[in-house]
């Protein structure tokens, strides 16, 4: 069980490297507003990409991340 | 990396991980900088998803390859100020038209200007680098760029001559006992002892906050009129008085920064002083004398002691500059 949530925080990462290097795929999330619809989005492109990951997986990747926001910026 | 990856975003902080300064980036799409302040259109656009959860992070010297590869605009004209003086309003009545890139207070440029333990000769190149990536064009219509520094950048106005000799500045500045008024009533960072430490390097904390607070304010006007006064009696640079805002903008100010702009462009902008520049949601209006009469005697005393002889010497310039503006 351990491995696998590592496997899919390592398969949301990989994923998060080629969207910001990838202008298609950043046009397919970029204008999403609405939160839950953002992530369904994410997931689906994931698998789409083949990177598995969840819901909860981008949910806690942007809990990280802000935390990462509020030490640095602050 | 691509720069092409980096069309749609700008820089929104800088940090150090270990000896390293790094920048991290913020999706702007095609949105324009119009709020007050750079950082309230970034906390803005940071809270949207996509900037959540996918951002850049790239090492400073990014900036200079990005640099190197793509020229962005040359600034037009820089906005010094002493706080609290409508420099916001100036900034706001220029990012009314599409057509200029305002950066307003920008944390990024900040970062890069206070790192005094960074050579000089570093912080002049990663100056240069973080303002051509500011003044990338994100859309066709732009063609002015103007950055407003925060106040106490003023400080190392001659490091930011060094990396920019031939752009136009002003600095704006207003009665000092007004300034002192609206700091008391709420401060500003470099209001803080030992927020922004470079600023009165030659007090302890332990003096500077056992100074009454309209002393430690007025100290650091009289800091950074000096700095700047030794450039304005050089013939650098415009100084301008909130009494003579918004006018002076068309007045002198854009003629200064050699931009013309149609009767149509001045209307929208003159129309973006009706709003109180930080918060839009209220009428602009000149409170000079709603803060003369809230003046304390030590904000009074403070004003006289400290700043006042400086800003005497500031109107004597601007005065000389507007006669000879008019002849």
């Amino acid at each position: 069980m351990q491995y696998d949530l590592r496997m899919s925080k390592d398969n949301l990462e990989k994923f998060c490297l080629l969207v910001l290097g990838d202008l298609e795929l950043q046009n397919q999330l970029k204008a999403l507003e609405e939160r839950d619809e953002f992530i369904e989005k994410v997931v689906e492109l994931g698998a789409r990409c083949g990177f598995e990951f969840s819901c909860e997986d981008i949910k806690n990747q942007i809990r990280e991340n802000r935390e990462l926001m509020s030490e640095r910026w602050i | 990396m691509k720069f092409e990856n980096f069309r749609d975003w700008l820089p929104a902080r800088g940090y150090w991980q270990g000896n390293q300064a790094f920048i991290d980036w913020c999706f702007m799409g095609n949105k324009r900088l119009t709020e007050p302040f750079f950082d309230d259109t970034i906390s803005k656009r940071c809270r949207e998803p996509f900037n959540l959860l996918f951002r850049h992070q790239t090492p400073i010297e990014f900036l200079g390859e990005l640099n190197e590869f793509s020229e962005g605009l040359k600034p037009s004209g820089f906005i010094f100020h002493l706080s609290r003086c409508g420099s916001t309003l100036v900034s706001q009545m220029l990012a009314a038209l599409e057509q200029n890139i305002v950066i307003s207070e920008a944390a990024p440029i900040d970062f890069v200007i206070r790192r005094g333990a960074v050579p000089e000769e570093l912080r002049i190149e990663w100056l240069r680098w973080i303002i051509n990536a500011f003044g990338q064009k994100r859309k066709a219509r732009e063609e002015n760029f103007f950055i407003k520094f925060d106040s106490w950048n003023t400080l190392e106005i001659n490091l930011i001559k060094r990396a920019f000799p031939d752009i136009p500045w002003i600095f704006l500045y207003r009665s000092p006992v007004e300034i002192i008024v609206s700091h008391i009533r709420l401060r500003g960072a470099q209001m803080v002892p030992g927020l922004i430490k470079e600023i009165l390097p030659e007090l302890s904390f332990e003096e500077s906050i056992r100074m009454p607070p309209e002393e430690y304010c007025a100290r650091v006007l009289q800091k950074i009129c000096r700095v700047v006064l030794d450039l304005l009696v050089s013939g650098e640079g415009l100084a301008v008085n909130y009494t003579d805002l918004p006018n002076a903008v068309n007045e002198t100010v854009l003629k200064h920064f050699k931009v013309k702009l149609s009767a149509n462009d001045l209307e929208k902008m003159l129309a973006a002083t009706k709003y109180n520049s930080k918060s839009p949601n209220l009428n602009f209006s000149a409170d000079s004398e709603n803060k003369k009469k809230e003046a304390s005697a030590a904000a009074v005393s403070a004003a006289e002691k400290f700043v006042k002889p400086f800003y005497d010497e500031l109107e004597k310039i601007r005065k000389i500059n507007l006669r000879a503006a008019i002849h």
